[in-house]
């Protein structure tokens, strides 16, 4: 049996008087890909943002209900959130990588952590990160450059690269494909793939087929509630709500 | 049920609903013909019965043309893929139906034989029950109807069961009759009817799918067929 990574009860995220998510409670499998959908404005990014404390950045939110990583909660007083953050790190819609070079922008991570020991070891870390976003090839002779020269694809996947590289146990991808092509879709899609089975990945998107194609387990969020949470099988050929089913099938948005 | 934001998909999706409905009606027309040849040795039923069988054909064509261009442009999920999958299945269910009908029609033509009649009001009793059956199938998917579905997919072993009486029958009118050509064609045009009740199964099965995404498993009642 899949252990649980993140464990969520009774959630609900406000920002001001406006109740963004409801009694939220929600078990994430260990090492697995789990979609989060539904309309804009339903709260599945707010969600997301709460299981690194993305939110506590934001100015009038508050946070009710627990969020447990491995057990623990994270809003426990005994969390750095910086720390959490290493260990739950996130893609973001649109690359942003540093203005840095290639190189500078997955040692950051490992340097302010201090997990490497040598220079040897910093370039180690950087190569594995690089390798495991399959970017190592294309970029291999070319660590000096900045990376904000890159394509829009190779950006991402650097920015999925400087995620790893601090050994994450959870990346959070909030619609990470949105701003790509096809072919560079493709390629994060098949990087998700390959290092679901070392890391559990919680994606945003709103692509139905994203959802479809890259996740076990989806999660559909509406107006604040989640709504259904299953197999992703079961979700795109027989969904037990009808509210699922009239998003997932176009019936309203 | 509510409507898809985007209006073609919804007028493809009643497109080819009415091109299935379309289909079962000329099935129904196609049986009534070839069950009169075979009772009268009528050769204007037995034409009607091969003129039908190309339009029928001419239907699946469109509706898998149809669907295929639903689901490269929609990528439906959901009841919508159940509902193009099971468009596809029916329609070609529908298909099989018309060409094991224009079958039986053509080989009515090659039974001339009057001494034949007995035998074949058996199979013209056998072809009216097929045609019934079929007619419950398009009625339980024309009007959604999963109980009627699940019963069509559960009576086809009363079909078998008069097909096996007749084929026993067959066996002991020709053994006296000593008419091998003609026996075998008596022969096949039952075996046909008996083939268009498992089509007409297969589209009670189809139907329950689309409608409650479940697929029949089930054990239904068998019987033991001689062939």
């Amino acid at each position: 049996m899949m252990s649980i990574k993140f464990r969520t009860k009774n959630v609900e995220v406000s920002y001001g008087d406006k109740k963004a998510i409801r009694d939220i409670s929600l078990n994430i499998k260990k090492n697995t890909i789990t979609a989060l959908i539904g309309p804009s404005g339903c709260g599945k990014s707010t969600f997301l943002r709460c299981l690194n404390r993305m939110n506590d950045v934001i100015e009038n939110c508050s946070i009710k209900g627990s969020v447990l990583l491995d057990e623990q909660d994270i809003y426990g007083p005994d969390i750095d959130p910086v720390e959490l953050r290493a260990r739950v790190g996130m893609v973001f819609q649109k690359a942003n990588p540093f203005p840095k070079s290639i190189f500078d922008n997955i040692a950051y991570g490992p340097r302010i952590h201090g997990l490497a020991s040598s220079d040897n070891e910093l370039k180690d870390i950087v190569h594995n990160s690089l390798e495991k976003a399959g970017l190592i090839d294309e970029v291999k002779d070319r660590l000096n450059d900045q990376a904000t020269g890159l394509s829009g694809g190779q950006q991402q996947r650097i920015c999925i690269a400087r995620a790893i590289a601090v050994s994450p146990e959870v990346i959070l991808m909030d619609e990470p494909c949105s701003a790509l092509d096809p072919i560079a879709t493709a390629k994060i899609e098949e990087l998700m793939n390959e290092i679901s089975e070392t890391y559990t990945i919680i994606i945003v998107t709103h692509s139905m087929q994203q959802a479809a194609r890259v996740s076990k387990k989806t999660a559909f969020f509406h107006l604040g509630d989640l709504i259904e949470y299953n197999d992703t099988d079961k979700i795109f050929t027989q969904p037990d709500n009808e509210k699922t089913q009239d998003y997932i099938t176009g019936r309203f948005g | 049920m509510t409507l898809h934001i985007s209006s073609a998909f919804n007028e493809d999706l009643i497109h080819i609903n009415g091109k299935i409905v379309e289909m079962g009606g000329l099935c129904e027309q196609v049986i009534t013909n070839s069950n009169l040849s075979i009772k009268d040795n009528n050769v204007q039923m037995a034409e009607n019965a091969i003129l039908l069988d190309e339009k029928i054909d001419l239907l699946e064509t469109e509706i898998n043309e149809s669907v295929i261009k639903a689901i490269a442009l929609r990528q439906p999920v959901a009841d919508d893929l159940r509902v193009l999958f099971s468009a596809i299945k029916i329609s070609g269910a529908f298909e099989r139906v018309g060409d094991l009908c224009k079958n039986i029609a053509k080989r009515s033509q090659l039974l001339t034989e009057e001494h034949h009649t007995d035998i074949r009001n058996q199979i013209f009793k056998l072809g009216e029950k097929v045609k019934k059956q079929l007619t419950k199938s398009i009625n339980a998917y024309t009007n959604q109807d999963v109980k009627l579905a699940r019963k069509v997919w559960k009576n086809d072993y009363k079909i078998d069961q008069m097909y096996t009486d007749l084929f026993e029958n067959l066996l002991v009118y020709l053994r006296k009759k000593k008419r091998v050509a003609s026996g075998s064609h008596l022969m096949i045009i039952a075996k046909n009817y008996e083939r268009i009740g498992d089509h007409t199964t297969h589209i009670g099965e189809m139907t329950h799918f689309a409608i409650t995404g479940e697929n029949l498993v089930a054990v239904r009642p068998k019987v033991n067929l001689p062939v």
